[in-house]
C-alpha cells in the first residue's frame, strides 16, 4: 500500500477521533456541565489518543514498517557517532561484495547463462575421442561422419557441419589483400541457432546451387565495408571467387571461434563436400525430450555400423557435449575450473570479511551493553533489541552493497578494456540484472552472518548485571571472548588456504615462465603470410616467393636476420603425424604414435631463433627441389626413435597415410625448442619434430621471423609494404613480438594468479584487523589489571610479552587449522599447478611465515600500548 | 516470551467478545463508532463500559478482515458527516459463529458452575 493511502487512512482516523470526541463533549454539555469541563470530561473519556492511534495503527499491519523505520533511524545515528568503525565495515562489505559480485558477473558470463540461441539447452556438439583415452581433448569429425549422422539419426532436430580447421580465404578488392576468416558450415546452422539476420536472409536451399554465398557478422560489416545497407546481393572476392552476400547478422551475434569474419555457406561443390575426410565439427539441436545420452547412443551405433575404409577409424568414437560447456572449453580448457576456483576464492574472502564484522560487533556490542541494557529497561523486549541489531547489520550490508555494486561494475569496465584473456564468444561479461539480484541477497545473507551472533547475544543481555558494572569492565563473559578468539582463529585458517592457493598459483607461473625454453625470446618479431591458392598452386612458385621475400627482407637495415618456419613456437606444432624409420616395419595406425610434429623452415630459421645444432649440418640453400630430400630433426625425435644410434644419415617419412611420401635423409639434430599444447596449458612439451627446408616443402601459409636491433615491431610495417610490392595479393598480418606471444600464452595462469593473490591479500588484512581489534579491546578492558602488574613490578617488556603471546597463540592455532584446509583443498588446483605439488611445503611454509609476520605487527601495536600503561592512570580508572 | 504469549491470548478473548458484540450492536442498521459505544453501554445498564481505546482498534480490525465496512455520511439529523460502520455479508456469517460458539461457552460453563440447576 502506498504512501498517500496510508497518509489518508491517518486523516481519516483524526477526523473520526475528533467527531467522537465532539459528540461526547457535547452530551456531556447536555447533562449539564460547562463547556469547557465538558471538552476536559470529552477527552478523559477518550484516554490516551496516541496510544489509542498507536493501536489503530497496529490493526492497519503497518505497524512493522514503522519500527523499520525507527531502527533504522536509529541505527543511522548510531553510525554517526563511530563514523571510524561504520567506515571500517562499509569499507569490508564493500570490498568483500564488490569482488564477489564482479566474479560472479563472470561466472554468471561463462558457467550460467544461457548461450544467447533460441534453444541454448538443446544445442550441442559432436567430436571424436579416442576410444583407448576418451578423456584426452576430443577432436574433428569428418565430412563423412557429418553425412552419415546426418541421413541416419532421429535424434536431432537439426545437423550442421562447421569448421575452423580450414584455409584462411583471401579477400581482395577492398583496400589491401587480407586474410579473413571464412567460417565453413552447413545450411542448417543458423535455423539451429534461431538468430534472425540483421540485413538480408540466412542461407535457403538454392543457395546450395549457386557457388558461392556468405553472410557477413556484424562488426566485419562495419569496418571492412563501412556497414553500407546495399551490401546484400552484391560480390566481395574470397580467393578469386566472387562471393554473394545474402545477410549481414546482429551485433551481439557471435559464434566459437570469436575470429570468424563470416560464415560461408557448404555446398555440393565446396572442397569440405568433396573430401570425404574433411575436418569438421559437427553441430546439432536435440528434438525436445530427447537426452543426450540417447543421442550419444545412436550417433555411437551409426559411427560404427558406418562403411570406412580408414583403419584408424576403428580407434575413434563420437562423443556429444552440450555447446555452451564446449565454447568455455574452447575458449579456455582452464576457463571454467579458474572461474570456479576464483569463486570460491572470492566467497571465502566475503566469508572472512563477514566473520571480522562480526567480530568487530561483538566487540561493540560489550561497550554497548549499558546502552542495550537501558533499553532493555525502558521495555524494548529482547526481539525487538535483537531486531535493532539485524536492522544495523542490514543498514550496514545494504551500504556496502551499493558501492560494491559501483567497484564492480568499475573492476568489470576495466577487465573489458584490458581484455587480458579471450573470453567465450556470445555473453559478454556484465554487471546485468541477475547479477545484482545475487547482489542484493549477498547483502541479505552477509548481513543475517555478520549481525546474528551478536544479535543473539545481545538478546541475552543480563539487565541487572550490565547496569551495574560501569562500561570499561563491563564483565565480557568468558563465552563471548572465546567466541571472539575463535572468530578470529577461523579468519586466520581461511586466510592462510586463500594464501596458499595464490602461493601456489603464483609459484606456478613463476616457474612456467622461468622454463629455458631453448630460443631466443628478445627482440625477435614474427609476422604470418598467406600465399593465395590460385597464383601459387606450386611447390616452385611458393619457394620461389619466398626466396624472393627473403632477399628483400634482408636488405633492412634494422633486421639482423630473418627465416620463414610454417609453425612458429610456443603455438602450434604438436604432434599428429606418425613416423616411418627405413629398415623398421612400417608402423599401423592402431600403433603409431603420431606424436611427431612436422615443420618447414627456411635454412636460416635456427640461427635467428639461436637454437643450437647438436649434431650433422644446418640446411643450406643448395637444398633445393631438385636435390635430396632432407630432414633435419629435434633432440626429442632423436631420442625416443633413435636412442643408441647417430640419426644422421638415417632416412624417415613422416605423416599419414605414408605410402606415398618421399623418403627424407636425416642431415642434423638441433636442440629442442619448448611447445605449448592449447590443451595442456600449464606444461611445455619437447614435442619430437621434423624440419624440412621450405625449398623442398614449402606450405601457402608461412610465419616470418626475424630479429631485429630493438625490441620494436616498427621494421614490420616496412616489411609488410616490401611484401606488397612483390605481390599485392598476398596479405601479410599477425604481427607480434616473441615475448607478447609468450605473455598470451602465460595470459590465464598469469591472471588467475594475479586475481587470487588479491583475493589473498584481502583476507590477510582482513584478518590482522581482526586480530587487532581483538586484542585492543583485551587490552581496554585489563588496562585495570596491567596497571596492578606495573604497580607490583611487571616490566614493561612483561607486558609486551603477555599480549604478543596472547596474539600469537590466536595466530599460531589459526595456522594450524589453515594448513587443515589448505592441503585438503589445494588438490582442486592440481591441474592449474606447474612444477609444483598442491602440499609443496616450501610454499605453504612461506604463506605460513607471511601470515604470521603480518599478524605480528598487528599484535605488536596493541602490544605496545598496553606495555606504556601508566600504573596511576590506571589504577584511577574506576 | 512466554509472558508475551499469555498476554495476547488474553487480548484476543476480549476482543472476540467486543467484536461479537459489536457485529451485534450493527445488525440494527449502520452506526459511527460513538452510537456504538454508547449503544452497547446503555443497553447493559452501564454493566459493559467500552473504552475508546479497545473500540476503534475493534472497528478497524473488523473493517481490515472485512467484516464491517465503513462510509462517511450525513447523519439524518444533523447537518454534519459522521463515519458510519455497516454489517457486511461476512459479517453476518461471523456473527452467526460467534453466538453459537458463546452459546456453547456460556452453557458449558453454566453446567460447571450450577449443576444443580440444570434439568
Amino acid at each position: 500500500m502506498g504512501w498517500w493511502r496510508r497518509k489518508q487512512c491517518e486523516e481519516d482516523l483524526d477526523r473520526e477521533l475528533r467527531s467522537d470526541l465532539e459528540l461526547e463533549a457535547a452530551e456531556r454539555e447536555e447533562s449539564g456541565l460547562l463547556p469547557e469541563e465538558a471538552r476536559y470530561a470529552a477527552k478523559r473519556a477518550l484516554g490516551n489518543a496516541g496510544l489509542l492511534k498507536e493501536e489503530v495503527r497496529e490493526m492497519w499491519g503497518w505497524a512493522w514498517l514503522d519500527r523499520f523505520r525507527q531502527d533504522v533511524a536509529y541505527a543511522a545515528r548510531a553510525f554517526a557517532r563511530t563514523p571510524g568503525f561504520t567506515t571500517v565495515v562499509i569499507l569490508t562489505l564493500a570490498l568483500g561484495i564488490g569482488a564477489t559480485t564482479a566474479m560472479f558477473s563472470v561466472v554468471d558470463a561463462v558457467l550460467l547463462h544461457p548461450l544467447p540461441f533460441r534453444n541454448p539447452d538443446r544445442l550441442v556438439v559432436i567430436w571424436e575421442t579416442l576410444v583407448r583415452s576418451p578423456n584426452d581433448p576430443p577432436f574433428f569429425d569428418t565430412y563423412h561422419d557429418f553425412e552419415v549422422w546426418k541421413s541416419g539419426s532421429q535424434s536431432f532436430e537439426r545437423l550442421t557441419p562447421a569448421t575452423w580447421k580450414t584455409d584462411s580465404q583471401i579477400l581482395t578488392g577492398a583496400g589491401p589483400a587480407r586474410d579473413v576468416f571464412a567460417m565453413p558450415v552447413g545450411i542448417d546452422f543458423f535455423p539451429m541457432l534461431g538468430v534472425a539476420p540483421e540485413l538480408g536472409r540466412t542461407f535457403k536451399p538454392d543457395d546450395l546451387h549457386e557457388g558461392c554465398t556468405v553472410i557477413l557478422k556484424h562488426s566485419f560489416w562495419i569496418e571492412m565495408l563501412g556497414g553500407q545497407k546495399n551490401v546484400i546481393g552484391r560480390h566481395i572476392e574470397l580467393n578469386e571467387n566472387a562471393c554473394t552476400v545474402v545477410g549481414v547478422m546482429p551485433p551481439g551475434f557471435a559464434f566459437y571461434p570469436d575470429a570468424a569474419a563470416m560464415w560461408m555457406l557448404i555446398t555440393p561443390d565446396s572442397a569440405i563436400a568433396r573430401d570425404p575426410n574433411a575436418k569438421v565439427g559437427v553441430f546439432a539441436l536435440l528434438k525436445p525430450g530427447v537426452s543426450v545420452e540417447r543421442a550419444q547412443k545412436e550417433v555411437e551405433a551409426l559411427y560404427r555400423n558406418a562403411p570406412r575404409n580408414d583403419p584408424f577409424g576403428a580407434q575413434v568414437k563420437p562423443a556429444i557435449y552440450p555447446l555452451a560447456q564446449q565454447f568455455a572449453y574452447l575458449t579456455g580448457p582452464t576457463l571454467r575450473l579458474s572461474v570456479m576456483v576464483l569463486f570460491g576464492a572470492v566467497s571465502l574472502v566475503l566469508l572472512i570479511g563477514c566473520l571480522n564484522i562480526a567480530n568487530l560487533l561483538l566487540g561493540k556490542s560489550v561497550a554497548r551493553q549499558k546502552e542495550l541494557a537501558v533499553r532493555a529497561a525502558l521495555g524494548s523486549g529482547r526481539a525487538r533489541l535483537a531486531r535493532q541489531l539485524l536492522t544495523e547489520a542490514l543498514l550496514l550490508s545494504a551500504t556496502g552493497a551499493a558501492l560494491g555494486v559501483l567497484l564492480a561494475m568499475g573492476a568489470v569496465h576495466y577487465f573489458q578494456t584490458l581484455n587480458p584473456i579471450e573470453m567465450p564468444p556470445s555473453n559478454p561479461v556484465t554487471v546485468n540484472l541477475p547479477v545484482l539480484c545475487f547482489t542484493a541477497s549477498l547483502a541479505v545473507v552477509t548481513a543475517l552472518l555478520f549481525g546474528l551472533i551478536p544479535a543473539l547475544k545481545a538478546s541475552r543481555v543480563d539487565l541487572m548485571d550490565a547496569l551495574r558494572v560501569s562500561a570499561q569492565v563491563a564483565s565480557v563473559s568468558l563465552a563471548a571472548r572465546t567466541l571472539r578468539r575463535a572468530l578470529v582463529i577461523a579468519e586466520v585458517a581461511l586466510s592462510l588456504a586463500l594464501l596458499a592457493g595464490a602461493g601456489l598459483l603464483i609459484e606456478s607461473v613463476g616457474r612456467l615462465a622461468s622454463v629455458p625454453l631453448g630460443f631466443r625470446t628478445d627482440r625477435v618479431i614474427t609476422m604470418s603470410i598467406t600465399l593465395p591458392r590460385w597464383a601459387y598452386s606450386t611447390d616452385n612458385q611458393r619457394a620461389r616467393f619466398y626466396r624472393a621475400a627473403l632477399d628483400r627482407i634482408a636488405l633492412h637495415p634494422d633486421v639482423v636476420s630473418a627465416a620463414f618456419a610454417s609453425f612458429v613456437p610456443p603455438h602450434g606444432r604438436l604432434g599428429g603425424h606418425a613416423l616411418a624409420v627405413d629398415g623398421w616395419p612400417e608402423p599401423s595406425p592402431t600403433t603409431a604414435a603420431f606424436d611427431v610434429g612436422q615443420v618447414s623452415i627456411s635454412p636460416g630459421y635456427f640461427r635467428v631463433m639461436g637454437v643450437p645444432l647438436e649434431l650433422g649440418r644446418m640446411f643450406e640453400d643448395s637444398d633445393g627441389e631438385k636435390s635430396r630430400a632432407v630432414a633435419i630433426v629435434n633432440e626429442a625425435l632423436a631420442r625416443k626413435y633413435f636412442p643408441r644410434e647417430n640419426p644422421v644419415g638415417k632416412r624417415i617419412k613422416v605423416g599419414r597415410p605414408w605410402a606415398d611420401r618421399r623418403w627424407l635423409t636425416i642431415v642434423g639434430v638441433v636442440a629442442n625448442e619448448k611447445d605449448q599444447d592449447f590443451f595442456h596449458q600449464m606444461s611445455w612439451e619437447e614435442t619430437p619434430a621434423v624440419f624440412r627446408p621450405v625449398n623442398q616443402d614449402p606450405p601457402s601459409r608461412v610465419s616470418l621471423v626475424f630479429r631485429t636491433v630493438t625490441d620494436s615491431t616498427s621494421p614490420a610495417s616496412m616489411i609488410q609494404k616490401q611484401i606488397a610490392t612483390l605481390d599485392n595479393n598476398v596479405p601479410t598480418g599477425d604481427v607480434q613480438t616473441m615475448n607478447e606471444r609468450l605473455s598470451r600464452t602465460l595470459a590465464y595462469p598469469h591472471l588467475r594468479a594475479i586475481v587470487l593473490a588479491t583475493f589473498a591479500g584481502l583476507a590477510l588484512v582482513l584478518a590482522a584487523i581482526g586480530l587487532y581489534a581483538v586484542l585492543s579491546q583485551l587490552i581496554a578492558q585489563r588496562t585495570q589489571e596491567f596497571g596492578v602488574r606495573m604497580a607490583l613490578g611487571a616490566e614493561t617488556s612483561d607486558l609486551l610479552k603477555l599480549v604478543i603471546r596472547e596474539g600469537m597463540v590466536l595466530t599460531l592455532a589459526g595456522v594450524a587449522a589453515g594448513l587443515i584446509i589448505a592441503v585438503s583443498l589445494t588438490g582442486l588446483l592440481s591441474s592449474l599447478l606447474y612444477g609444483v605439488k598442491p602440499t609443496d611445503p616450501s610454499t605453504l611454509g612461506g604463506v605460513s611465515l607471511l601470515l604470521v609476520l603480518v599478524t605480528l605487527l598487528a599484535t605488536y601495536i596493541p602490544a605496545l600500548r598496553a606495555s606504556r600503561v601508566d600504573p596511576m592512570v590506571a589504577l584511577r580508572y574506576e | 516470551m512466554s509472558s508475551m504469549g499469555k498476554k495476547v491470548e488474553r487480548v484476543e478473548l476480549l476482543q472476540g467478545t467486543l467484536d461479537m458484540l459489536i457485529l451485534r450492536t450493527l445488525l440494527f442498521g449502520p452506526f459511527h463508532g460513538h452510537q456504538i459505544g454508547k449503544h452497547i453501554q446503555r443497553t447493559t445498564d452501564d454493566l459493559l463500559q467500552v473504552q475508546h481505546g479497545s473500540l476503534y482498534p475493534a472497528l478497524h480490525r473488523l473493517e481490515r478482515k472485512g467484516w464491517v465496512a465503513s462510509k462517511w455520511e450525513a447523519a439524518p439529523d444533523r447537518n454534519r458527516e459522521f463515519k458510519y460502520y455497516r454489517l457486511t455479508a461476512a459479517g453476518r456469517k461471523r456473527l452467526l459463529k460467534e453466538e453459537s460458539k458463546w452459546k456453547q461457552m456460556a452453557r458449558a460453563v453454566a453446567q460447571i458452575m450450577w449443576p444443580a440447576e440444570e434439568g
